[in-house]
């Protein structure tokens, strides 16, 4: 039963470094911010898997709050592409 | 469960390497927005390691800051300020060996500090038995967090409201005291961009946003109310609503923001937070008792600290949720 | 039998998320990439919350799960969607030539 748990949790830790190493290695904001998106679905998955792991299901709320504030900071960030029309289409290093 | 230890040590070492694989990566960046995005992904590492080190409480605030509002003000900051990228990539030498001294002196503190998890420590000898032990009598919450921020160190919490409130009138007190010459010799104050913001004109953004604001509203209100049973309590609830908020100002453009609830308004409930939270100690004053003392606000002990400490909890979250209104508020306004 | 069913559930999720997870590491372009992400957002994390729904024990932890399935089944998708257009928009092109990957624009 526990090694389910534990198998999922490794898997997930790695699936998370796969999207840390892409938010990393860009090369778009685009590509860093899909990656960091992502990053934070399986940081929901992992959260979660864990409360259940550890027999605290009750302290689920944190994933419900992840899960409905996910789209804020992507939301900021295609906000601020709109607002300034030329930053995406210049090569700034 | 006999597996847990070999989950929770798993779980350590690959959140802990990636959190500092994520540091490098921050301090090698050089554009301001990668760091945004990366200060975000760092912010969740740190919530999963609170969770796994067992601090509900704690992982929900990080959880609430870090995915609601942070990387929203260091976007109002990036675009306010007009050049966006930082021109040293490597820090200088003398910086690093400065970093590095910090560190080592650092590490060498740990070496006194006791093992985590030791029965032993001096915070598990007289502290912590008696908080444990005797505050769901005393106060009648089940939550230990809730009851011991806001009842036994109620002036510590006081302090975080003011540090909060004093900080966003500065910023707003910075931000109010700019202007600019324009060709003319004329100085231009900051307002709000006229029209819509682009986001509106998306139909799938503003059909599911706009039915997305009530339930995370209402959510906030959930944490609000609902901190004295589980993870959350007045801080996590302001940012959350003031999240809510901010997601009506960012899908309508800033200027619509200020048509649902007035800037006045907002700013007096920045200073009405923390009046509400000084008046309940100053009537437990009156009312016989120590400052924030609230078991004399009612006939019984448990009833007073229940009545005393929603109401210092609806106060920090009054504060909260308006100051980081007003943030964007006041950072999102353009030269006119 | 409801928990080797989720433990089964739990195992195919999490294996189907490193698969996506490594689909966004390996493709070629930002709008190949999206669609690593999209196996997360959708198979991946319903999975896993399916395998939820059998663990957990009470009808309020249900109801929790639930509202968490929907809230990321719903707003995942929505976010993608507007980080795609925002990338079309600023330029971004879509290249037919998957082993040319030379990207200009929006690079940082």
């Amino acid at each position: 039963m526990i090694s389910f748990y534990f198998l999922s949790i490794v898997v997930l830790l790695l699936a998370g470094l796969c999207s840390l190493i892409r938010a990393g290695i860009g090369p778009t904001w685009f590509d860093r911010m899909l990656a960091a998106n992502t990053f934070t679905t399986q940081s929901v998955l992992l959260i979660a898997v864990y409360f259940f792991a550890t027999g605290h299901p009750e302290y689920i709320d944190i994933v419900l709050l992840y899960a409905l504030l996910n789209y804020v900071g992507t939301l900021a960030l295609v906000n601020y592409f709109n607002r300034r029309p030329g930053c995406g289409s210049t090569d700034q290093r | 469960m006999p597996n847990i230890g070999l989950i929770n040590t798993v779980a350590d070492i690959g959140l802990l390497a990636m959190l500092a694989a994520t540091a490098v990566l921050m301090m090698r960046s050089q554009s301001p927005l990668t760091i945004t995005i990366l200060s975000g992904i760092y912010s969740l590492i740190m919530c999963t390691l609170f969770v796994v080190l067992d601090a509900v409480d704690v992982a929900f605030t990080e959880a609430a800051v870090g995915v609601g509002i942070a990387s929203i003000l260091i976007l109002c900051v990036i675009k306010h300020k007009d050049e966006p990228n930082l021109q040293s990539a490597w820090p200088s030498g003398l910086s690093i060996c400065l970093g590095l001294g910090v560190g080592v002196l650092a590490v060498l503190g740990t070496a006194d500090m006791a093992m985590y998890g030791d029965p032993l420590a001096p915070v598990h000898q007289h502290l912590a038995p008696r908080f444990l032990g005797q505050s769901p009598q005393e106060t009648g919450i089940p939550n230990v967090v809730t009851s011991v921020l806001a009842s036994y160190r109620g002036y510590d919490t006081l302090g975080e409201v003011v540090v909060i409130f004093t900080a966003g009138i500065a910023v707003l007190l910075l931000l109010a005291g700019e202007t600019r010459a324009d060709g003319s010799g004329q100085h231009k104050v900051l307002t709000f961009p006229a029209g819509h913001s682009e986001l509106i004109a998306n139909p799938v953004l503003k059909m599911v946003l706009s039915r997305i604001i009530p339930i995370v509203i209402l959510f906030a209100l959930y944490v609000q109310f609902h901190g004295d049973y589980g993870p959350g309590g007045g801080f996590q609830a302001g940012v959350i609503f003031g999240a809510g908020l901010i997601t009506y100002g960012l899908l309508c453009g800033p200027g619509k923001l200020p048509g649902l609830i007035s800037e006045k308004g907002v700013i007096t409930g920045m200073a009405l937070g923390v009046l509400l939270y000084g008046a309940v100690g100053v009537s437990a004053l009156i009312c016989g008792g120590d400052f924030l003392d609230y078991s004399v606000l009612s006939d019984s002990q448990t009833a007073g600290q229940h009545l005393g400490i929603f109401l210092i909890e609806l106060g920090v979250g009054m504060t909260v949720a308006s100051t980081m209104v007003s943030l964007f508020i006041s950072f999102n306004r353009d030269w006119g | 039998m409801m928990t080797l069913i989720g433990g089964g559930l739990l195992c195919i999720g999490a294996c189907v998320v490193l698969s996506g997870a490594v689909g966004l590491l390996r493709l070629p372009d930002f709008f190949c990439r999206l669609h690593g992400a999209g196996v997360i957002d959708t198979l991946g994390a319903g999975l896993v919350i399916l395998a939820m729904l059998f663990l957990s024990g009470s009808i309020i932890i249900a109801f929790k799960v639930v509202m968490i399935g929907v809230l990321l089944f719903i707003l995942s998708p929505v976010t993608s969607h507007a980080l795609a257009r925002a990338a079309l928009q600023s330029g971004l092109t879509v290249r037919a030539d998957r082993t040319e990957n030379r990207q200009t624009t929006g690079r940082d």
